[in-house]
């Protein structure tokens, strides 16, 4: 038995080494060529860096490019935390009176079709510069896959399961936590990872408009023609997309195992 | 106590749609009662009807268990409809959960149902570790659970294979002699009904009518036995003969009337 779960727990190690495998190889490929052509002067460092370059550039701009992932890591978190639960609370009472969503539905879509970009400029005028205006940038960016995706999520429960709530005479507050809520949390979660990604890409908008962060030091660079520290930032701030999304995913598993088809493995399926 | 049910001068429609024009029907207190017809003639919206899911646009439906009491119904749908994020335990715990049971008695009352349904060693599974047969038996034990005056079954056993169908039909008739509650099961078996009801209705098509109303005449405690006997073979003959004589009845009726073919009523 015990031999067993070491086994499986070995093969486990092993399928997910060759998982990162799988990611990292195509990876490693594009950057040697990429040093290749570079060096060869096929590609102008101009246009592009050399990924050594951007290495480097990691190491010797060390201290400038881990204040500005320190300042935007902070702004997109808190923007995701901010953005869901208001989401969450709009979906809610939206679910629960055909009135609120007549009356706010319309308004979230024509928000949500504002490009992010136009806007960021008033958000300095509202918001003043720096971490207020990243924070509402990135704020007004993801929150409209969590409202969409748990409106929906709160919709997705099968009529039976509504039967047999109206059927024991299930007042509106059971039905939401037993029935409707549970039922949504899947579609929750995938608008959250959504909306993780989107937060970053926000949260460096409102940076290059009011400044500080990652934001400004892609904006700054560029400027200065500096390519390597260009995406030396662009490179931290999808690492740091990754790592967000990471954590809704691992936030997923913990919420919806054993239970939901994405947190089971593929041998338990049935 | 069971329920005793009465639709008086029942009329429903959807949209264009006519189900009921003018259906009567009485069912007695602890009846076993099977519902057949044909495919959308509205024997999930009688059952719907029953439930108080549905309300009729004209006449009455009645569920009486006397004494003011209000009766308590469990619905058995055509799909197991398991909670997929409940455990089994936690989803035959639901209705006395909605119930307002104190939470105290509900654990035990859930395992109880589970162990009567053969289901004890599968409390903590959830409804995806489960095989078809065995989820519909968690949805049977969730139906139970709160010892119901009136049980409805939507056609529950149509998905399942023979051998698992039996057992079940089984375990469903050992149930309704040991609670005697009301039990009003819909089929489209036709073998079915006549191994598990005393009474078999059959329904027309839309607007549904009653074509045959008939008591069985097989003996109240059935086995697996009982399937391959003639007292069984010649219950399933006489069923089909009286139905055919209703078919035959209603399509005269109906041809005097203006028109009616018997391939319509059943293709």
């Amino acid at each position: 038995m015990s031999d067993h779960v070491l086994n499986s727990s070995k093969l486990n190690s092993l399928k997910r080494l060759e998982g990162l495998g799988r990611v990292l190889v195509p990876f490693l490929i594009l950057c040697g060529a990429l040093e290749l052509a570079v060096r060869m002067e096929w590609i102008s460092p101009f246009v592009l860096p050399r990924p050594t370059a951007v290495l480097l550039s990691l190491v010797a701009d060390r201290a400038e490019l881990w204040t500005g992932l320190r300042e935007t890591a902070l702004a997109s978190s808190l923007a995701l935390v901010v953005s869901a639960s208001v989401a969450l609370m709009m979906a809610l009472v939206m679910s629960q009176s055909r009135w609120a969503r007549q009356a706010l539905l319309p308004y979230a879509v024509f928000f949500q079709t504002v490009p992010i970009i136009a806007l960021a400029p008033m958000l300095v005028i509202w918001f003043g510069f720096g971490f207020p205006t990243a924070l509402a940038s990135a704020v007004v960016a993801s929150f409209f896959p969590v409202l969409a995706s748990a409106l929906a999520g709160l919709d997705s429960a099968e009529s039976a399961w509504v039967d047999l709530f109206r059927l024991h005479r299930a007042s509106s507050w059971q039905e939401l936590v037993k029935l409707r809520l549970p039922a949504s949390l899947p579609y929750i979660f995938a608008g959250l990872r959504v909306s993780a990604g989107l937060a970053v890409i926000g949260c460096i908008v409102g940076e290059f408009i009011g400044g500080g962060g990652l934001g400004s030091v892609i904006d700054a660079a560029r400027t200065q023609q500096k390519l390597d520290k260009v995406f030396a930032a662009v490179f931290l701030s999808s690492a740091l997309g990754f790592l967000l999304i990471g954590v809704v995913g691992q936030l997923a598993k913990w919420s919806l195992s054993p239970w939901h088809v994405s947190t089971r493995d593929q041998a338990s399926r049935t | 106590m069971s329920a005793r049910v009465k639709l008086t001068d029942v009329a429903k429609r959807f949209r264009d749609s006519i189900i009921f024009d003018d259906l009567d029907l009485q069912i007695d207190p602890g009846s076993f009662v099977a519902v057949m017809g044909p495919s959308g003639c509205g024997k999930s919206t009688l059952l719907r009807l029953l439930a108080g899911l549905e309300m009729p646009d004209v006449g009455r439906v009645q569920v009486d268990v006397g004494a003011q009491a209000r009766p308590r119904i469990s619905f058995v749908f055509q799909e197991a409809q398991l909670l997929p994020w409940r455990s089994v335990l936690q989803n035959v715990a639901l209705p006395l959960e909605l119930d307002g049971v104190d939470s105290r008695e509900v654990s035990a009352l859930a395992r109880d149902a589970l162990i009567r349904v053969g289901l004890g060693e599968a409390l903590q599974k959830y409804p995806h570790e489960l095989s078809g047969g065995m989820k519909m038996r968690v949805s049977l034990a969730r139906a139970l659970v709160t010892r119901p005056h009136l049980l409805l079954l939507d056609e529950p056993f149509a998905a399942l294979d023979d051998v698992t169908r039996f057992r079940l039909q089984n375990d469903l008739r050992a149930f309704w002699l040991a609670e005697r509650m009301t039990v009003i099961f819909v089929t489209h078996s036709m073998t079915e009904a006549a191994y598990l009801a005393d009474r078999q209705i059959m329904l027309s098509r839309r607007p549904a009518e009653i074509l045959l109303d008939r008591v069985s005449e097989l003996p109240t405690h059935r086995q697996d036995a009982l399937r391959v006997s003639s007292v069984y073979l010649f219950e399933i003959e006489k069923l089909q003969s009286q139905l055919q004589d209703a078919l035959l009845q209603a399509a005269r009726q109906s041809r005097a009337q203006g028109g009616w073919r018997l391939d319509e009523e059943f293709p």
